[in-house]
């Protein structure tokens, strides 16, 4: 078995050269080139412990020392060593803080866990002494400074504070008392006059380490705070990047004299929980931060300084002063365009301004366009204004045409504008049921006139798209409407669906596929999706945002980007790689704004606050926003894979409550694709019914039916309806059995187990897209944890719970519903929705085989015998034939088979077996004789689920890691 | 979670409520002396960092049945507890060694039948991490143990069931005649939480307690040669032996809950019970405060 990929908690980053990042991802260090992404190394370190921290010394890539710790291990190595792989594994008895070079690189100092240093000669790799201050109380924390006349150390303890004391004397120089709770981070300036350290209380402060005094507290994580960088060190001042719980990390800035540390910006780049590690790189003024995700990001800490960065506002008297004109009282700025080099803006008394290289400039005044004007233009600069009365002013560079039009009864409601392949299309909407009025305009002028049937009933435009090549237009309405009109037909028919997503208004529309009309829709009540609606509408793609509203979206590079509001931030979010890529607090939603976004930074976003104009420009980006993407930040619960033409695609159901749908390489590397949050709370379990659908179930009840479209996309295809009013019980496990009707596929048997011990058998049938609940029973009072289906010559229930008894129950037939022959079900009733469904028809075998819960089996059946091989808390396993003809179960079991809790079994052909525990083992053993063939530390913690993908086994816990395995 | 879910969800956190107990961990080791009958013939109990002491609670109400017994329990914690009757409560740090002057002293210089320690650290999300110092807190609550405990005295300890717990199944081999891994049912399935029951304990031979406080844990269990691994001058890496403890699940089948199963309530709870004990003050009560103010100021 052999480890070819890993994704899980980054503990450990380092800037050497403000140019190189150095990474520890699990056990293996990995270098980046920080401003190109690029990876140069990757190379395990460890043979167990996680890399928690990296010191490098040296003015030089090739000359460098490396001193890599992690646990109670150190590794001492030159770069050359690194590349080759020739690494030694040191021990320091003790779980090692900091670890620091003297100056001129011949020693190493390592604080540990019981506030020791541990001094150690480099060249031979050997100890030299250690010294303590007397004080041996257990640290969260500790950080190590060398300076030219001595070594500090701040050791950070669980209900003292921090203690400082001198290397060189043992003397403890300070006892800095004032957080509360256990001392979770500490870093000093580079001069060592200052201290920062973080606590449980959720404050940061600032030490005058001559002194000792406490000088500055900062507020602001919402969660613990585990780590503290301090960067740009001026005379009496620094900055300060810290990482938390809450998911953020924020800069900090420090000035002598001012007691509170006054908070700059927050980043938010990782999910699920907790920012495990970061790093500075103060030259070129970035932070890079790890997460629990296992994604590492850069988070740019001088954006606002970089080319093209602008942040300004204008007030209305600024604004006329700058143009001459004179506002009235009463009159705003209403409408405005962003060209993305110029806006163009009009008032509520008809003047037309522009703004372009940072001046304001009066175009026109024309009272037609008083109280209600819309402004829209093109990405090609032509700017629109048009009036209730269809009076439409074109705003080209330095000319200006107008255009009338006309309306049969009624007045303009709306006009939307597209840009596409350099040809502008406008679509202009009547208050009555008129049709719309869709316009192509080429130099100034309307080169074609179509009209398209306003959709009956409640229809309202609010975004749309044109396909140039067959003239069809995708048109999106608030009340969740969709109304597509094909071909060039005149006036034009529309197909139009409503609600085909949940939510209200759609906020924007983009046409991705020419031929199928593959669009991708953004609703603002946070949904998305991508439909085809050439023909019916299908769904390919459907997810939701958790927070705030959307405004719109657009892919690049294969990444989705989605951006709207969030309470009163603007936000810029790639849903591809989960990191939020913008944030600017601009008062809310509810208010005029124009985003505009750029490919490489450059983002603009205008909005009006306070009746003054704001322009923000983001500047160029230096670096690539991440550096390794990420999967869950959370426990991963389950995971399943499906071949697909290129390898596999995986599903992973995690703890922080998300589906996670990935591509699985052929050489075991992890692609995201979608990270699903229709769920509402931690899952239980995934699974395939085929290579096209697969399930999903957590707590309150939630059992998810998905659909993979074109091995690209997923959509929620399909919910059980909770049995209670107000779920409480989760849905530990369920397996699906296809049932067949005249001969061909039609559904599909579901069985699911609860936590209050209920069973359930659920038919879906494809045709009609319902469950309908065909068979339910409870087992016991215990909680249920796994379940399989076997179809003999009956449809058997086998299932295992946290009693440690395996049963057995023979299911029936659904009243009459199936007819179960041969090891096939096929459908010969419809089955009705009824108060009271059948039982399960009789309990053949309930025998305990563990002493508490059996955690997981696999079975493998042949004829009427099955082969069940079982995993439990209890440390053991078990092998067991299950005869169904003569009913009968006979077991073997083995104790004590890892040390800690079995969490998966998994069949590998008819005599192997593939088990995970706790103990971050994974064991191959052969079947039925259960010997242990093979054995593999893992890197991920919690380990609790696997699967196999043709030659690979995925590994789920906390993170994710992928072997290959010769079966 | 509002305190009526976890109602709902935790029957043990409901039912620690009804009978007066101050966490549902009393169940624990409830279902750890069914199991052990480890309040057997005890006369002198330590309970290590006991609050809120719903252990002591046990101890007491178990030891105290038959009234005229004579045991003395002493429970200790950093943080101070609310009286229990018929237990000494200390308030001191068990890595001090006037801690063990003043529990001997209580004890009239008689040594232990039983020590315990439900402890658990601020844990961090980080397993490595959480493991390693819950594998220190069970060192520490040991080292006094191997100090107060007579000659086949039990220790009772909560561990985290991680990667390197099989090192320490095997240290504690040394110093007890039976070592075994105890998961109550009242311990939730998902959780890595177990217990380590060592019987019969077994003071090495030729090693003298000696509990000074410039010694750190790891430094007071250096010379006992339980195959702990050490500081050498070469840094090499020490081979431990790592042993797997039997595991025994606690509590009977058929009378004790599951703590992983749903119930649905007896009887309509129309309001919820509060704590018997109300938590303490967190360290970051005023985070809190001031959230609530909103005087957190991102931006």
């Amino acid at each position: 078995m052999k480890s070819v990929y890993q994704v899980g908690p980054v503990c450990a980053l380092t800037v050497f050269m403000d140019r190189y990042l150095f990474a520890g991802e699990g056990p293996n260090l990995v270098v980046y080139e920080i401003t190109t992404g690029k990876q140069i190394v990757c190379q395990p370190v460890f043979s167990r412990n996680k890399i928690h921290g990296i010191s490098v010394f040296g003015s030089d890539l090739h000359t460098a020392q490396l001193c890599v710790w992690g646990g109670r291990t150190l590794a001492l190595l030159a770069w050359r060593q690194l590349l080759e792989g020739d690494i030694d594994e040191l021990m320091i008895g003790d779980w090692i803080k900091d670890a620091q070079f003297s100056l001129d690189g011949a020693v190493v100092y390592c604080l540990h866990s019981h506030n020791v240093v541990v001094a150690v000669d480099v060249a031979r790799k050997r100890l030299l002494e250690t010294r303590s201050c007397g004080e041996k109380s257990i640290l969260y924390t500790g950080c190590l400074r060398v300076l030219p006349n001595r070594v500090l150390v701040c050791a950070g303890t669980v209900m003292d504070g921090i203690l400082v004391w001198s290397y060189d004397d043992c003397q403890v120089v300070h006892r800095l008392q004032g957080h509360m709770g256990s001392i979770f981070g500490l870093c000093t300036s580079n001069d060592g006059r200052w201290l920062v350290s973080c606590s449980d209380d959720r404050s940061i402060r600032v030490w005058n380490l001559g002194s000792g005094e406490q000088v500055a507290t900062g507020w602001g994580h919402g969660s613990r705070i585990w780590w503290l960088r301090v960067y740009a060190e001026e005379e009496g001042k620094f900055s300060v990047l810290s990482g938390s719980e809450d998911l953020t990390c924020r800069t900090w800035r420090f000035e002598q004299d001012n007691e509170a540390l006054e908070p700059v910006d927050v980043f938010e780049t990782h999910t699920g929980r907790n920012v495990w590690s970061g790093a500075v790189c103060d030259a070129l003024g970035l932070g890079i931060s790890g997460g629990a995700d296992g994604a590492i990001t850069v988070s740019d800490l001088a954006e606002t300084q970089r080319e093209g960065a602008v942040s300004t506002a204008w007030t209305l008297e600024q604004i006329a002063e700058q143009t001459g004109a004179t506002f009235a009282r009463d009159e705003i700025v209403k409408e405005y365009y962003d060209t993305g080099s110029e806006l163009v803006a009009a008032t509520s008394r008809g003047k037309v301004l522009r703004l372009r290289n940072g001046l304001w400039e009066l175009v026109l005044t024309d009272t037609r366009f008083e109280k209600f004007s819309l402004v829209r233009g093109f990405d090609t600069g032509v700017v629109l204004i048009a009036n209730k009365m269809g009076d439409l002013l074109i705003l080209g560079d330095g000319s200006t045409a107008e255009q009338k039009i006309k309306f049969e009864r009624g007045v303009l409601s709306n006009m939307l504008t597209a840009t596409r392949n350099g040809r502008q299309f406008v679509l202009v909407e009547n208050v009555l049921e008129e049709p719309l009025v869709l316009l192509e305009i080429a130099q100034m002028t309307v080169v074609s006139e179509r009209r398209l049937s306003k959709p009956a009933g409640k229809f309202a435009t609010s975004a749309f798209d044109v396909d140039v090549a067959s003239g069809a237009v995708v048109v999106g309405s608030r009340f969740a409407t969709l109304a597509v009109f094909l071909g060039d037909e005149q006036p034009a028919e529309p197909r139009v669906w409503r609600n085909f997503l949940k939510g209200d208004t759609v906020s924007s529309v983009e046409i991705l596929d020419s031929a199928s009309l593959e669009t991708l829709v953004v609703m603002k009540d946070r949904e998305y999706g991508v439909v085809r609606c050439a023909g019916e509408l299908e769904l390919l793609q459907t997810n939701r945002l958790q927070r705030g509203f959307l405004e719109g979206g657009y892919f690049e590079d294969g990444d989705l980007l989605l951006y709207g509001f969030r309470s009163d931030t603007f936000f810029l979010w790639n849903e591809t790689k989960q990191l939020e890529l913008l944030r600017e607090t601009c008062g809310g939603p509810h208010r005029q704004w124009s985003f505009r976004h750029g490919s490489c930074g450059g983002h603009r976003l205008f909005y009006t606050r306070s009746s003054s104009v704001h322009f923000r420009q983001t500047g160029a980006r230096i670096a690539p926003e991440t550096l390794r993407t990420g999967l869950h930040g959370r426990e991963i619960r389950s995971v399943a894979a499906c071949q697909t033409s290129t390898g596999h695609l995986l599903v992973t159901g995690s703890e922080d409550t998300t589906v996670r749908v990935s591509r699985l390489t052929v050489d075991g590397s992890v692609i995201p694709l979608w990270c699903e949050r229709q769920h509402g709370s931690g899952l239980q379990a995934v699974h395939f019914v085929n290579s096209d659908y697969f399930v999903s179930s957590s707590a309150r009840e939630e059992v998810y039916l998905w659909k993979l479209c074109d091995e690209k996309y997923v959509r929620l295809h399909r919910t059980i309806r909770p049995r209670s009013s107000n779920p409480e019980t989760r849905v530990m496990d369920f397996d699906a059995f296809e049932v067949r009707q005249h001969g061909r596929v039609a559904g599909f048997l579901l069985a699911a187990v609860y936590s209050d011990s209920s069973v359930r058998l659920w038919y879906y049938s494809y045709e009609l897209n319902t469950f309908r609940l065909v068979v339910e029973d409870v087992y016991a009072s215990c909680c249920v944890l796994r379940v399989r289906l076997v179809v003999l010559d009956a449809i058997y229930v086998v299932l295992a719970a946290t009693n440690g008894h395996l049963a057995v129950y023979r299911a029936g037939d659904g009243d009459g519903v199936f007819d179960v022959c041969g090891g096939a079900v096929d459908l010969v009733a419809v089955p009705r929705q009824a108060a009271e469904v059948p039982q399960l028809e009789q309990l053949l075998i309930n025998q305990q085989i563990h002493q508490s819960s059996i955690k997981s089996f696999d079975l493998a059946v042949d004829g009427h015998t099955a082969l069940i091989v079982t995993g439990g808390d209890d440390n053991g396993m078990a092998v067991s034939t299950l005869d169904f003809a003569a009913v009968e179960l006979s077991t073997t079991y083995v104790a004590s088979t890892a040390s800690s809790t079995i969490t998966d079994v998994v069949l590998c052909g008819p005599n192997r077996v593939l088990t995970t525990s706790v103990d971050q083992m994974v064991r191959v053993w052969r079947v039925p004789q259960l010997e242990l063939e093979t054995e593999q530390y893992t890197t991920v913690a919690d380990t609790g689920c696997a699967c196999l993908a043709g030659d690979l086994v995925v590994v789920g816990g906390a993170g994710l890691e992928v072997f290959q395995i010769d079966i | 979670m509002g305190k009526s879910s976890k109602d709902k969800r935790d029957v043990y956190y409901r039912k620690a409520k009804e009978e007066g107990w101050r966490a549902r961990s009393a169940y624990k080791l409830l279902q750890l002396n069914e199991q052990f009958g480890l309040f057997n013939n005890i006369h002198r109990v330590v309970d290590l960092c006991a609050a809120p002491g719903s252990w002591s609670q046990v101890l007491s109400r178990e030891i105290f049945k038959n009234e005229r017994s004579d045991a003395q329990i002493v429970a200790v914690d950093l943080q101070p507890m609310a009286p229990i009757d018929d237990v000494v409560t200390l308030q001191a740090d068990i890595t001090d060694p006037r801690t063990l002057d003043k529990i001997l002293h209580i004890f009239g210089g008689e040594k232990a039948d039983f020590v315990c320690s439900d402890g658990a650290p601020d844990v961090t999300g980080l397993h490595d991490l959480d493991e390693y110092i819950q594998a220190q807190l069970v060192l520490c609550a040991l080292r006094l143990a191997t100090c107060l405990l007579k000659e086949g005295g039990t220790f009772v300890a909560k561990i985290f069931r991680g990667r390197d717990i099989d090192l320490l199944y095997s240290q504690l081999g040394f110093l007890f005649e039976k070592v075994v891994c105890a998961k109550p049912r009242a311990s939730r399935g998902t959780s890595l939480e177990s217990f380590i029951v060592c019987i019969g304990y077994r003071p090495r031979e030729g090693w003298k307690p000696d509990l000074q406080p410039e010694l750190s844990t790891e430094e007071f269990f250096q010379n006992m040669d339980i195959g702990r691994a050490r500081l050498h001058e070469d840094l090499r890496v020490d081979y431990e032996e790592r042993k797997v403890a039997p595991f025994v699940a606690c509590g009977d089948l058929k009378t004790s809950y599951d703590s992983d199963a749903s119930y649905s309530l007896d009887t309509k709870v129309t309001h919820s019970l509060d704590p018997v004990q109300m938590p303490t003050d967190p360290p970051y009560k005023r985070a809190l405060e001031m959230k609530r103010q909103g005087q957190l100021r991102g931006k």
